[in-house]
């Protein structure tokens, strides 16, 4: 029997196997597929490497889409700034649109409000020196403007007219250190001159020392220059300086109009208050 | 003991490299295990083929859903047919080793499923059939050769001379 088994163990363990693994199968016919230790020992095995695998696949991965990836990306990068640029320029130019309308409607009203024969311009460039601020506007004497001509503001006084050609004018701020003209200062009704300085400011001097002045009054130009029109704001008093001596008293003044921020002027031709051209004015 | 170092490394190799890169890539799914035992029955020839093979074959079940002992059992029963293919009328070649491993892959799938059909009344016959021959099939005949190659280096470094034997 063992001399049998032990000649024919081949044939025998084949024949065991295979019964086995039909047996096996058949068991399951009717039930959910058996895990077994078998399964268990391989999938232990395996696991370490497939785990390190998998760690090396997601790190391979993860470089990929996040460096090699990037090449597209960059691309398409760029393409967006491209866009991103274009769009901003266009809405710039919009908002450019929108404040000019602004400005035009302001202007308009400026023009229905008050009666002076003006005319408008924009201001080409400025020129802020150290010792001087002037800023040139894009009309001349061939649209009918003239030194000394007043150029205003919706909020007031800017300056005037200093030189001009056919197509274009100088203007002098009224903060300029040359420019000097009468104003009133409104709730006192006091007469006085304002002078530019250096400094970019405007000061009154020589207020008689007796007049109460206070901060934010209003001061207005006179009229009585003949250059500006009567009644324009200028700017208010901003600071006070009352030595505890002497005779006078000088304030210095806040311009109405913001004066750094200047883009569109308007040219008085003619004061309606008065049939005259400006007083200092070349006039032919 | 060289003997099972090789099959050892083959049957790791082909567990690693089926459960990892060949997962990737999901029209390249060479039947790994399969294709071990096929080199193993042709090139070796001898009984321990068969032996080698049942375990290819349970290797598979343990990564596969079907009912535990199926592929153990087909690689089993084809291992027999390969065995006398192989003494019988096999020439090894590097033209017939594809061909042979790709047509054998396809027995294998039939088997698989004459046997799901016969115990479980499993009805895969209708469909599936393209799959299997272009990405099962072929990428196992494909990855035939390699697979040679690399039995005989180990063979040859470690002197081993199995498929020398006379049957």
């Amino acid at each position: 029997m063992f001399r049998f088994i032990k000649n024919n163990r081949l044939r025998i363990s084949i024949v065991l196997i295979f019964l086995f693994f039909l047996l096996y199968l058949a068991i399951q016919v009717d039930t959910r597929r058996s895990e077994n230790w078998f399964t268990a020992t391989v999938h232990t095995i395996a696991y370490p490497f497939q785990s390190a695998f998998h760690f090396f696949e997601t790190q391979i991965g993860r470089a990929w889409r996040h460096y090699i990836w990037l090449i597209d990306v960059r691309e398409e990068n760029e393409r967006l700034w491209e866009r991103i640029w274009q769009l901003e320029e266009e809405n710039a130019e919009w908002r450019e649109i929108r404040l000019s309308y602004e400005k035009l409607r302001k202007a308009l009203e400026f023009k229905e409000k008050d009666p002076n024969l003006k005319l408008f311009a924009e201001v080409i460039y400025e020129l802020d020196k150290p010792l001087f601020k002037i800023l040139v506007i894009n009309k001349g004497s061939d649209e009918g403007i003239k030194p000394n001509f007043a150029v205003v503001a919706p909020g007031g006084i800017i300056g005037k007219i200093q030189s001009v050609t056919s197509n274009q004018a100088v203007v002098q701020i009224i903060t300029d250190s040359r420019s000097q003209f009468p104003v009133l200062i409104q709730r006192t009704r006091t007469k006085a001159m304002l002078y530019g300085s250096l400094e970019g400011t405007i000061t009154i001097e020589r207020i008689p020392r007796r007049l109460e002045l206070f901060k934010d009054d209003q001061v207005v130009t006179s009229g009585l220059a003949g250059v500006f029109p009567k009644g324009y704001p200028v700017g208010k008093v901003d600071k006070i300086d009352k030595k505890p001596f002497g005779l006078f008293q000088s304030v210095t003044l806040t311009p109405s109009v913001d004066l750094s921020k200047i883009e569109e002027v308007a040219v008085i031709l003619r004061n309606v208050d008065s049939i005259h051209q400006p007083l200092f004015t070349d006039t032919e | 003991m060289t003997i099972a170092f090789v099959c050892f490394l083959f049957w790791f190799l082909s567990i690693l490299l089926e459960t990892t890169v060949f997962a990737l890539i999901s029209w390249f799914q060479p039947s790994l295990f399969f294709l071990m035992a096929t080199i193993f029955c042709l090139h070796w020839r001898g009984e321990e083929s068969y032996f080698i093979a049942l375990l290819f074959g349970l290797t598979a079940d343990c990564f596969s859903t079907l009912p535990f002992g199926i592929f153990g059992l087909t690689y089993f029963i084809l291992a027999f047919f390969m065995r006398w293919y192989a003494i019988k009328i096999y020439q090894e070649a590097m033209i017939t080793l594809p061909m042979v491993s790709g047509i054998l892959v396809l027995f294998l799938n039939a088997m698989v499923l004459v046997i799901l059909n016969t115990f479980f009344s499993v009805d895969y016959l209708s469909s599936g059939f393209q799959k299997v021959v272009f990405f099962e099939a072929i990428p196992t005949a494909i990855l035939s050769i390699p697979v040679l190659k690399g039995l005989v280096f180990l063979e040859k470094r470690y002197k081993l001379h199995l498929s020398e034997r006379k049957f």
